[in-house]
């Protein structure tokens, strides 16, 4: 077994570990789209469509862009540790390995580990490329360039972006801020170009003014601290979460002003519904962490049902910036809203009743609410 | 000769070494500290797999931190994590092939694995090997390729009287510098030249 295959391996089996406590940890969003999961592979394939268009409408492009470069980042973020090999760093650096060597081996596992987001772009890029040969040779640079130039940015920010899942730079502007920002004069953005230019500019910003580091000594102190520390430690399952809840919020936003008037409200519940057992399944990772220390838990001087509410409280508080993010896309009607709460306070009653049938008890609720509406 | 000079580190707001000047010119030295004093790492800062916050660790007058020394160095310790899901056969064998130093005997037959009694255990998983099989895996791989500078942390901790034994005749007939961090400051039972070093919250002293 040479390097390569020794890190790959590590790779490998860091990934198969991070898969299994996945399941265990996110098991509402997994139990909520098993289907979604191989068709969050195809996406990438999907965005391709309007991300390779010069003709691309700005806004489209611009909202394409940024959920394939949002879910590129969050991958490679990910998988961070699996590709660092952090949990065997100091072994490995007791290895007789070159700079060179670990550069390139690392390099290499990067590109295997963003797999389709480098390689489906890259290799539209070629065959565009292959397509405009005959004006590269005709000395037309421009009409290539005017070609060329959407699918080439996006290699390179994907490129960019899954280098920077692996050092300390967050994208908090780009990424974050930025489209939120962005969303009243989407429509205004007439070119790809401006969406690039953008990024690029946020991305070089985000580069000189970091964000300060959150100051421990300022976290609440007690059982939220618990939770707290474990939510700051073990960012994946935040991660994952909020990558979920993000997309759906932009595919809502942007399917609800599209379909006929007649179908939004229903549209409207389904997303409410959906939003509000994802934002629920928080109480999941709680519960799982209470049982993983519940020797040391029994032994403070806590009773369970104040555990209990402290951990509802918790993932209330969690949930505020969705929340928010919901009033700010301006998703919901009241009666929405309404839903959205029903469905989160059952889907908490059920993982504290029923944790491993959690999930028939917002089902239920939502068949009942459907069935109440439809005969008044 | 290993030397420290001024060697500082940090771990967040908490200094555990400040301005570390130190040369080590004994064959055999003990490193004694209580628990969370440090001596784990400044093993690892000493093997060059932990850069310190400031100063720099030199063996034989090269920087531990270089890539070259790490044939020159062996390191074990609790902290530096095995991959788990090797058999250790393989282990052994992923091991060897980086070093350069891959037996002409098959693993089961392997001199240290003999004689740590490790031989029932070749083809478990590492990460299921109790904690004593994991140290002595550990210690194995530390020694398998004859460094010049070997850095034990607790190296008798879950060793059975056996392995004790073993460990000790392979103390004895160590040729090069041994650097031991230590709650049982005799572990060195037969040396002569033996340096004793007391790690605390004002540094490291000479006991």
């Amino acid at each position: 077994m040479n390097y390569w295959q020794y890190r790959r391996q590590l790779y490998q089996h860091a990934l198969r570990q991070w898969l299994e406590s996945l399941t265990q940890v996110s098991t509402g969003i997994v139990a909520l789209f098993p289907m979604a999961l191989y068709a969050l592979l195809l996406l990438p394939l999907l965005a391709l469509g309007v991300l390779a268009d010069k003709d691309a409408q700005g806004e489209s492009f611009f909202y394409t862009l940024w959920g394939y470069l949002l879910l590129a980042y969050c991958w490679i973020a990910m998988q961070k540790q699996a590709l660092a090999a952090a949990d065997h760093a100091m072994y490995d650096r007791s290895l007789p390995v070159s700079g060179w060597q670990r550069a390139v081996t690392e390099l290499g596992l990067l590109l295997y580990a963003a797999n389709v987001f480098i390689l489906a772009p890259a290799a539209v890029l070629v065959a565009m490329v292959y397509g405009h040969f005959e004006e590269l040779l005709r000395g037309e640079l421009w009409i290539s360039v005017a070609q060329l130039y959407p699918v080439s940015g996006l290699l390179v920010l994907t490129f960019y972006y899954c280098q920077s899942a692996m050092g300390s730079v967050k994208p908090w502007l780009s990424l974050g801020l930025l489209p939120l920002i962005a969303m009243p004069w989407a429509g205004q953005m007439q070119s790809p170009w401006l969406c690039l230019l953008g990024l690029v500019v946020a991305v070089l910003v985000e580069r000189m003014v970091r964000l300060p580091a959150p100051s421990l000594a300022a976290l609440p102190q007690g059982f939220w601290r618990l939770f707290l520390q474990q939510d700051i430690n073990h960012t994946k399952p935040t991660l994952l979460r909020a990558v979920v809840i993000l997309l759906l919020l932009v595919i809502s936003a942007t399917f609800i002003r599209q379909i006929d008037i007649s179908a939004r409200a229903p549209a409207g519940m389904l997303v409410a519904f959906v939003l509000g057992v994802i934002s629920a399944t928080k109480l999941l990772e709680l519960q799982s962490l209470r049982r993983r220390y519940h020797y040391y838990l029994n032994a403070l001087p806590l009773n369970h049902h104040n555990g209990n509410v402290q951990a509802l409280a918790y993932c209330l508080a969690y949930c505020l910036p969705v929340i928010l993010l919901i009033v700010k896309f301006d998703l919901l009607s009241l009666s929405q809203w309404g839903f959205f709460f029903l469905s989160y306070a059952t889907t908490q009653a059920g993982i504290l009743l029923r944790p491993g049938y959690y999930l028939f008890f917002p089902l239920l609720t939502g068949t009942l609410v459907v069935l109440v509406s439809l005969l008044v | 000769m290993l030397s420290f000079e001024q060697v500082s580190h940090h771990f967040g707001a908490r200094t555990l070494f400040g301005n570390l000047t130190l040369s080590l010119p004994e064959p055999r030295v003990v490193l004694t500290g209580a628990n969370g004093s440090g001596k784990t790492t400044l093993l690892l800062i000493a093997a060059g797999i932990l850069i310190p916050s400031q100063g720099a660790v030199r063996f034989n007058q090269q920087n531990v931190a270089e890539t070259a020394m790490r044939r020159t160095i062996g390191i074990s310790a609790s902290k530096v994590n095995l991959p788990g899901f090797f058999k250790v056969t393989e282990m052994l064998a992923f091991h060897a092939r980086q070093f350069h130093c891959v037996p002409d005997c098959h693993w089961a037959d392997y001199p240290w694995v003999t004689a740590f009694g490790l031989t029932p255990f070749i083809n478990t998983r590492v990460q299921d090997l109790s904690l004593g099989n994991y140290k002595k895996l550990s210690l194995i791989l530390a020694l398998m390729h004859e460094p010049e500078l070997l850095l034990l942390d607790e190296p008798t901790n879950g060793l059975d009287d056996k392995t004790r034994d073993a460990l000790q005749g392979c103390f004895a007939a160590y040729k090069g510098q041994l650097v031991i961090a230590s709650h049982e400051p005799q572990v060195f039972s037969s040396a002569n030249d033996v340096r004793h070093l007391h790690l605390d919250a004002s540094g490291v002293h000479d006991k």
